[in-house]
């Protein structure tokens, strides 16, 4: 009894929690060991484990999981509570706030890149999921444009959306951020050609961000500050139901081009270009059938500066601009399951744009309250029959004031600013877009390898008054599991731009552009089941483009324009353990035709579009390249010009519209990361260089004040970035 | 819409990097300004009499001739290219340049040529047209063409067709000041020159959406030397321009054309 009293008596408890070393993410199912007892612990759910009675005294704490570093401690394990051992992973992702999930691809034409892809993505500038959905099939090189040009169509054509919800701008000044810091990202979705009938309004294709679901298990935090920008996010749980997301980015990169003109003394800049946005998110499962999430995104860009010698072939235009862009988005969208074969979206866009524009007291400023509504109710009828029936309306109201000369473009060739007939008006507009659609799945039986889509979409457009009905069919043929053969034929449509049916600068009988979209293409998966391996996609697509606005001397625009866009796409994907490489490639052959004109290349014509990205991890390492080659644009050569003695200017005669390219555009970008880990946090230095060989890609031309002598303009030189981002 | 991008920044910084001919600078052959007697006529129709202003400082002296086309706009301003073709009334002529003339010692001619051509701006060009047209006026335009060096050189002027009543004239005074003092020769290194005046007139104009308001004319100069440097080569009337001064000053030319927005043009020189 004395012995047993005394073996009871040296006995004592050891527990504590299992979490990952930097993340903090509890490890459970982990087998602990502790030697020379030859005990065993399972960590449960929440990483925790818990030795009841041990024998008092040192101990050899062993822990060995698949994919961290094994863990091996002698300890004096008398009577510890709420230890927390930390396990290093053997290979950490560049951020580990990503979001790692299977994107529900609905549409076969759809190709998206979740945050645990973008945010790795090489020349994406900091795992920006704009900059990185660049790297996909039919996205063309456009310098540093913010404007994003699908599959050969024109920037007006595709369209931008938040959480399905249009918003003016995707990118931020220049091209390199997005509007949304990545971190608050869940994916970002391409639709280029063929896509369904959810939506419209862009005969080019769509580019939209999702934003992410914030975290629930604890507080979580990142903050970052490189060359150009800095910025944090902070999520987590603010009750049982409901967590929230905030986040905000900053930008000085106008500072460093103040920098530069603070010694020109041909012009200066008073303010900066600057840019910064706001994200916040607020999740709440309201009850076991309802779901809300509401999103809140601003963002606004601004350059002020002042131009104290006008340009070479318009001296005139010499003084101050002026550009802001801003806009606001409040998004709630609730989710409603009403049984297991049907489930409810409802969404509202709530917000307001705003641009000013003003160059030499010349000035357009464009105030618009807007209103976006979504409604979509799916119902699977039974395994061979699914619909999916929704609205997807639109309603503003605009102030536009105007004073400016109007314009007349063809051939990327204008006349001097000077020479414009000068307009001055304020002017309000109410307008309306009312949108429906019906998508279905059918399958001639449960088993069969063939799904068909016949789907209908209707849109009216009251800024032209026009309805406009658009059937859109898909086909699937699942020929084996890994096999996916894919075709679809639709019409797409979308209203005219508001300056084309503007009373005072357009054309009050503008009808509405659309196009006919013919694809198809397959996708073969080669990895039987493995991670590594190779994934290829392909895709090939005809798009004809009718009742193009074009401009017109007489009526200001009409609607006599045509094109096609003839085009293939590869894309092959290889993984192997530590390194992957992506091949991808696109064939394009866009055309547009203007009467008077003919049939000519189009400006957003690149025949070759190759893009070669790789990424190799090792061990806290990461290096990623991409380089691209895309056939240079085409350009409008300037043959002449006409001297006009009242205004003082010359007005450029031009060649053969599109008749000349630009060289081709050539780009190597590197990005290298180093991660430190520490219990509690991860710091990640990283160096980004874009452009790293400095090559001078022309993308735009300068000409003398008579047009007899000219100089190319290259794009993005060399452009390194040093960062330093911390996570918790 | 982004109407600002990286391209505007990127031919902003270029702007003064280029190799380009200044366009201040006189040298070849160049008209710099087509001046009407009368910049508006009323719907009426009437004669003008236009003589071009040109510098051909290394031209030796010499005389060339070209043709001249007169039509109704065919909307230059709203895009259309600088022809007649299009337009069946077009009147033909021709019109002479002589340099000999002037600075005999250079033969460095900067000047008002002495040939005038006489325009018939016909009565009928106001027809069918807009209220708004015909009250801001429609231009009949004349179009000179020379061959001057193996190169096609065109130029035009507009003259204004309106029923508003009163009529545009030339800017009627106006003279170039030194540092705020009248002067002859050549500018004193880094000198601020402008050129004086507060002659504007105002006018009506009818907007788009039918409106009518009152403007008052924008003055600007173009500024041309024949050696040194300004600093901006258009100004605002009354805006300092400063001139820093050049290795040949011995025929040093200064030129001041003070254009008042309406097709009034008023040439100095000094």
């Amino acid at each position: 009894m004395l012995i047993l009293l005394s073996l009871l008596l040296s006995l004592t408890a050891f527990s504590g929690s299992l979490l990952e070393r930097g993340t903090r993410t509890p490890i459970k199912d982990a087998n602990i060991f502790l030697l020379p007892m030859k005990l065993k612990s399972v960590t449960d759910e929440k990483g925790q484990f818990n030795f009841s009675e041990i024998p008092t005294g040192d101990c050899d704490v062993i822990i060995n999981v698949t994919g961290y570093a094994k863990f091996e401690q002698k300890m004096n394990c008398d009577s510890i509570k709420d230890r927390t051992i930390y396990l290093e992973k053997k290979f950490y992702k560049n951020f580990e706030t990503t979001v790692k999930g299977k994107v529900n691809k609905r549409d076969d034409q759809m190709q998206s890149l979740t945050q645990e892809e973008f945010i790795t993505a090489p020349g994406s500038f900091g795992g920006d999921p704009v900059r990185a959905a660049q790297n996909l099939p039919g996205i063309a090189q456009n310098g540093a444009s913010a404007q994003i040009i699908v599959q050969g169509a024109a920037p007006q054509d595709t369209g931008y959306l938040i959480n399905g919800h249009r918003v003016p701008i995707i990118f931020h000044f220049g091209g390199l951020s997005s509007v949304i810091i990545p971190q608050a990202v869940e994916r970002v979705d391409l639709l280029p050609s063929g896509y369904g009938p959810e939506y419209s309004k862009a005969i080019g294709g769509i580019i939209g961000l999702t934003t992410k679901d914030p975290k629930k298990d604890r507080i979580h935090g990142m903050a970052f500050v490189d060359l150009l920008n800095t910025g944090g996010l902070i999520e987590g749980p603010i009750d049982e139901k409901s967590s929230f997301l905030v986040a905000g980015r900053y930008s000085y990169i106008g500072q460093v081009l103040k920098a530069v003109a603070d010694k020109n003394a041909d012009f200066e800049l008073t303010a900066a270009p600057t840019y910064y946005d706001f994200t916040s998110i607020y999740n709440r499962q309201i009850n076991e059938q309802n779901k809300l999430k509401a999103t809140f995104v601003a963002s606004r860009d601004e350059l002020k500066l002042i131009a104290n010698k006008g340009f070479d072939n318009d001296p005139g235009l010499k003084g101050s601009f002026y550009n802001r862009t801003e806009f606001f988005r409040f998004i709630p969208q609730v989710t409603t399951d009403l049984g297991p074969q049907t489930k409810m979206d409802n969404s509202l866009g709530i917000g307001r744009d705003a641009i000013l524009v003003n160059v030499a007291g010349r000035y357009l400023e464009v105030n618009s309250n807007i209103i976006t509504q979504r409604s979509e109710i799916a119902h699977e009828w039974s395994k061979t029959y699914k619909t999916y029936l929704g609205l997807d309306n639109q309603f503003d109201q605009t102030n536009v004031r105007i004073n400016l000369p109007n314009s007349y473009n063809v051939g990327g060739v204008g006349n001097p600013f000077s020479v414009g007939d000068n307009r001055r008006f304020d002017t309000s507009v109410t307008a309306y877009d009312l949108g429906a659609y019906l998508r279905q799945e059918v399958k001639p039986s449960a088993d069969s390898r063939w799904t068909y889509l016949p789907n209908f979409r209707v849109d009216h457009f009251s800024i032209n008054s026009t309805t406009m009905l658009q059937p859109r069919f898909q086909l699937r043929y699942q020929l084996e599991p890994s096999l996916l053969l894919r075709g679809s034929w639709g019409l797409y449509a979308q209203p005219p731009q508001p300056a084309e049916v503007s009373r005072e600068y357009g054309n009050r009988n503008i009808r509405s552009p659309y196009a006919v979209h013919y694809t198809t293409g397959f996708t073969k998966d080669f990895r039987n089941g493995s991670t590594n391996g190779l994934e290829f996609t392909n895709n090939y697509f005809f798009k004809e483009l009718k009742d193009v606005v074009i401009p017109d001397i007489r009526k200001n625009y009409n609607n006599n324009g045509t094109g096609s866009i003839l085009g293939g796409e590869i894309q092959a994907k290889y993984r192997q353990d530590d390194w992957s490489g992506q091949l991808v490639y696109t064939y394009l052959d866009s055309k547009r035709r203007i009467p008077g004109y003919g049939t000519r290349s189009s400006e957003y014509d690149q025949t070759h579009n190759l893009n070669l990205i790789g990424t190799l991890n090792k061990e806290r390492w990461t290096f990623s390249g991409r380089f691209r080659f895309v056939t240079g644009n085409p350009y409008t050569p300037i043959i002449g010009a006409t001297f006009d003695s009242d205004n003082d200017v010359y007005i450029p005669q031009r060649g053969s519209i599109y008749s000349q390219r630009f060289d081709a555009f050539r780009q190597f970008d590197i990005r290298i990361d180093r991660k430190v880990i520490y219990d509690q946090w991860i710091l990640t230095y990283y160096l980004d260089v874009q452009n790293l060989f400095n090559t001078k890609n022309s993308q735009n031309i300068q000409y003398s004040y008579d047009y007899t002598q000219n100089k190319k303009i290259s794009g993005l030189p060399i452009l390194p970035t040093v960062g330093v981002k911390g996570e918790f | 819409m982004k109407l600002v991008n990286f391209f505007f920044l990127l031919v902003i910084l270029s702007c003064s990097k280029d190799k380009f001919r200044k366009v201040e600078q006189l040298k070849d052959f160049r008209v710099l300004a087509i001046i009407a007697d009368t910049p508006e006529v009323s719907s009426a129709g009437g004669t003008v009499h236009l003589q071009l202003y040109v510098s051909d400082v290394n031209g030796g002296g010499r005389t060339i001739t070209g043709t001249t086309v007169s039509c109704i706009d065919p909307g230059i301003g709203s895009g259309a290219p600088v022809t007649c073709d299009y337009d069946s009334t077009k009147q033909s002529s021709t019109y002479t340049i002589n340099t000999s003339v002037g600075d005999p010692s250079t033969h460095s001619f900067t000047g008002l040529n002495t040939a005038i051509l006489n325009v018939n701006v016909p009565a009928f060009v106001l027809t069918s047209r807009s209220s708004r047209e015909s009250f801001n006026g429609v231009a009949y335009i004349t179009i000179f063409e020379f061959n001057v060096d193996g190169k096609i050189q065109k130029f035009f002027k507009r003259i204004n067709v309106t029923n508003r009543g009163t009529l545009n004239s030339n800017p009627a005074t106006a003279s170039v000041l030194l540092n705020g003092h009248a002067y002859t020769g050549v500018p004193v290194q880094n000198s601020k020159i402008y050129l004086s005046t507060n002659d504007e007139e105002s006018y009506d104009y009818e907007e788009v959406d039918g409106s009518r308001s009152s403007r008052s004319e924008k003055y600007d100069v173009a500024w041309f030397a024949t050696s040194g440097e300004l600093n901006k080569p258009k100004s605002e009337a009354n805006e300092d321009v400063e001139f820093i001064k050049g290795p040949d000053a011995s025929a040093f030319v200064l030129v001041s054309v003070l254009r008042d927005d309406r097709g009034g043009v008023l040439v100095l020189r000094e």
